[in-house]
């Protein structure tokens, strides 16, 4: 039961089916739990930004293709990092194509990671260090605010945080 | 082998369809070509498919040109190549699931094609699943 419920949920968006798929059996591998939309509007409706910027979902790790139709991941990068919300879940952007020019813009922009097709085993293990450092911010932060209020709900607060 | 089928119905449907584009009397609408390339690249470079993305690459420039001689030429290319692969790949899955010997399958298969990347694992995976499904075990080596 704890197992499950550390579980970092990752949704990734992709508008083919293969490579969600792909990208959907590489996450599970890696044990993480996977949401696999295949748009940039679907991810943004997932997440409930369109719901007063309330967070309906904890989605630990956003991980997008860049070349969609519509929304390209880097436009879905930008309305995440421009979101009060939203803007500290990581971003990461996978393409086929090896551009300088687009994985050094979508880095600035503030994509935590690009990585290039076919993405491996070995680029899924470079998520943990960005979603481990996210949690510890988090717990933190929390800890800091509930010294506040009282130290019985800290100590509470602080358990159910906890990660492996 | 559910990635792998997936990836040929696509490439058999979108090579079909760019032979019958090229066929049109009327005219060749060429955006649909080049539509059609854009997908297909874009899936053999998720499933590690170099030679077939790199023929994409080749015919892109002809569609974009609107060559209608240089796009069957890349076409055929293409053809030849997705087959090539069709069979590597069949033959793998294959022979390692009869032999359950997975690793000095993948050795043989990586040769062979003479690139530099390493198979992709999404296809490990499967190779994997379907020897254990036939009895098989998966040595750990690293």
């Amino acid at each position: 039961m704890a197992a499950s419920e550390t579980k970092f949920h990752v949704l990734a968006v992709d508008d083919t089916l293969i490579d969600r798929k792909l990208i959907e059996k590489l996450l599970k591998t890696s044990s993480y739990q996977v949401t696999a939309v295949d748009s940039g509007t679907k991810a943004l409706e997932f997440l409930g930004l369109n719901n007063n910027d309330h967070q309906d979902v904890e989605v630990n790790l956003i991980i997008t293709d860049y070349c969609m139709p519509g929304m390209t991941g880097y436009d879905l990068l930008r309305k995440i990092k421009e979101s009060s919300s939203f803007k500290d879940i990581p971003v990461v952007i996978m393409s086929s194509d090896n551009i300088p020019s687009r994985i050094n813009r979508c880095l600035e922009g503030g994509a935590e990671e690009f990585f290039l097709k076919p993405v491996q085993l070995s680029d899924v293990n470079k998520l943990r260090p960005h979603l481990m450092k996210r949690t510890q911010t988090s717990v933190n932060k929390r800890k800091a605010m509930d010294e506040i209020v009282s130290p019985d709900r800290t100590r509470a607060r602080y358990n159910e945080l906890e990660v492996n | 082998m559910e990635v792998a089928s997936l990836f040929f119905e696509d490439c058999e449907k979108l090579i079909n369809n760019m032979a019958i584009a090229l066929e049109q009397k009327q005219g060749v609408d060429f955006k649909q070509i080049d539509e059609c390339i854009h997908q297909l690249k874009g899936s053999s470079s998720s499933i590690g498919a170099m030679r077939v993305k790199n023929a994409c690459i080749a015919f892109r420039s002809f569609s974009g040109a609107q060559n209608r001689e240089g796009c069957l030429r890349c076409l055929q290319q293409l053809s030849h190549e997705y087959s090539l692969l069709k069979n590597k790949l069949q033959t793998l899955f294959r022979v390692s699931v009869a032999s359950r010997c997975l690793y000095v399958c993948l050795v043989i298969f990586c040769r062979e094609n003479e690139h530099a990347e390493p198979f992709p694992d999404v296809l490990v995976f499967q190779l994997e699943q379907q020897i254990v499904a036939a009895g098989g075990s998966i040595p750990r080596v690293h």
